[in-house]
């Protein structure tokens, strides 16, 4: 499991280096480490390296108009693992906060959706929580996602054929009908 | 006709109203004398909060289960179950460990319906949660999921599962997909005329994609039957 300077060394890095691919697999490794031992900073990250891969990933933001803004998160992740290394979790609050203002004033400068990047990374993030196996109000209660909004967003995805379930449709049908009509169907 | 009582969580009644499915609960009330309950924190849950936060986009959602509460058809439950959940929460969380930590992936929300189960003695679950109905169904399938997506191997502390399954050897949990196909062999959908089996078909796709736990195999297998 990932401590909480590990993870934010692997988000800095991956930005630094302005590849997505290596931004996925940091997300990739924090959601795992957020999933098997929850705690809410890592969990922050997990949303927050999701989003991360997200700029990297649009070539709309990677123009020389947006260099200054990168810059600024450059500075800010530099801030979250010194914060981290010397277990200043004040500081480390603070400059997630400051993250996320910067991905808003990105995101501002090119807005095209209703839902917000970091809307977006909670849901998902919820999502893979819940296909992990943890309970639906349990991923939501995590992330501070509707149930509904993860239940729309889980309902289209092929999360409820990775568990291998035993129970025939026949069987589930005769306890229905008895539960809903009464006699044996 | 005897009354049938059936404890609703809200992932039912979500994927129901977003599928624009929640009138075939006045179907069973009216035609099997079905009666509906929900615990307070369902209440809060599909109806209470949306509509408190304003949040627009389920308003009508929690609207429309709202109506179905006032027309009697869901009846909510006020039952000071804080300790009951509490407890199983406790054990519920207990029950799966990953490298020597429990996995805490239960919430108050489903562990107050069991609560409620239990002090009402209710043997029928309407669930379209998945963790909570494969806990309760298949607690050995969740463990080898869970061993899958953790990468790792992961130890069931049988005696909390004994705890927590106790006194839920007589539950059946069934989804929302279930009731609409029952709905539909009853008549539910007779005003569609030569297109009711299609509908029927179509309506159990869109609660699936509302969000109800099911696996596209056992959608196949409905179409088959419903053919």
């Amino acid at each position: 499991m990932l401590d909480l300077p590990t993870a934010s060394r692997l988000i800095r890095d991956a930005y630094k280096s302005r590849k997505q691919r290596r931004m996925r697999k940091a997300n990739d490794k924090i959601m795992i480490s957020s999933a098997s031992g929850f705690s809410k900073p890592i969990y922050q990250l997990a949303v927050y390296s999701y989003v991360l891969s997200k700029i990297l990933s649009k070539p709309r933001f990677m123009g020389r108009k947006y260099a200054d803004k990168h810059k600024e998160i450059d500075t800010i992740l530099n801030g979250m693992v010194s914060a981290s290394e010397a277990g200043d979790n004040k500081t480390f609050k603070a400059r997630l906060k400051d993250l996320d203002f910067s991905i808003h004033n990105v995101e501002q400068s090119d807005s095209r959706f209703i839902l917000s990047m970091i809307d977006k990374g909670k849901l998902k993030t919820a999502a893979i929580l819940y296909a992990q196996g943890f309970s639906l109000s349990a991923a939501a209660e995590m992330t501070g996602i509707e149930q509904q909004e993860l239940m729309d967003y889980a309902g289209k995805t092929r999360m409820f054929d990775r568990l291998d379930e035993r129970t025939s449709l026949s069987k589930r049908i005769k306890k229905a009908h008895k539960m809903l009509i009464g006699d044996a169907a | 006709m005897k009354e049938k009582h059936v404890l609703a969580d809200a992932s039912s009644l979500i994927s129901l109203t977003s599928s624009c499915l929640l009138d075939s609960l006045k179907f069973f009330h009216d035609k099997f004398g079905v009666r509906f309950f929900i615990p307070q924190s369902v209440e809060y849950e599909s109806v209470t909060r949306p509509l408190s936060l304003n949040v627009k986009i389920h308003r009508f959602s929690a609207l429309r289960i709202q109506k179905m509460i006032n027309d009697g058809i869901i009846h909510v439950v006020e039952e000071n179950l804080e300790k009951e959940t509490r407890e199983l929460m406790k054990t519920g969380n207990s029950v799966f460990y990953a490298r020597g930590k429990p996995l805490n992936i239960f919430h108050k929300g489903e562990m107050e319906m069991i609560a409620l189960a239990h002090k009402l003695d209710m043997g029928s679950l309407l669930m379209d949660e998945r963790t909570t109905r494969i806990l309760i169904e298949e607690p050995d399938a969740l463990r080898t999921h869970l061993q899958h997506e953790f990468k790792t191997n992961i130890l069931i502390n049988r005696k909390n599962l004994s705890k927590f399954l106790s006194g839920l050897d007589h539950m059946d949990v069934v989804r929302s997909t279930e009731l609409i196909y029952l709905a539909y062999k009853n008549g539910f959908f007779g005003n569609y005329g030569e297109i009711e089996p299609e509908s029927a078909a179509a309506a159990l796709y869109k609660l699936k994609y509302s969000g109800c736990a099911i696996s596209f195999k056992e959608l196949e297998e409905y179409e088959k039957l419903i053919q």
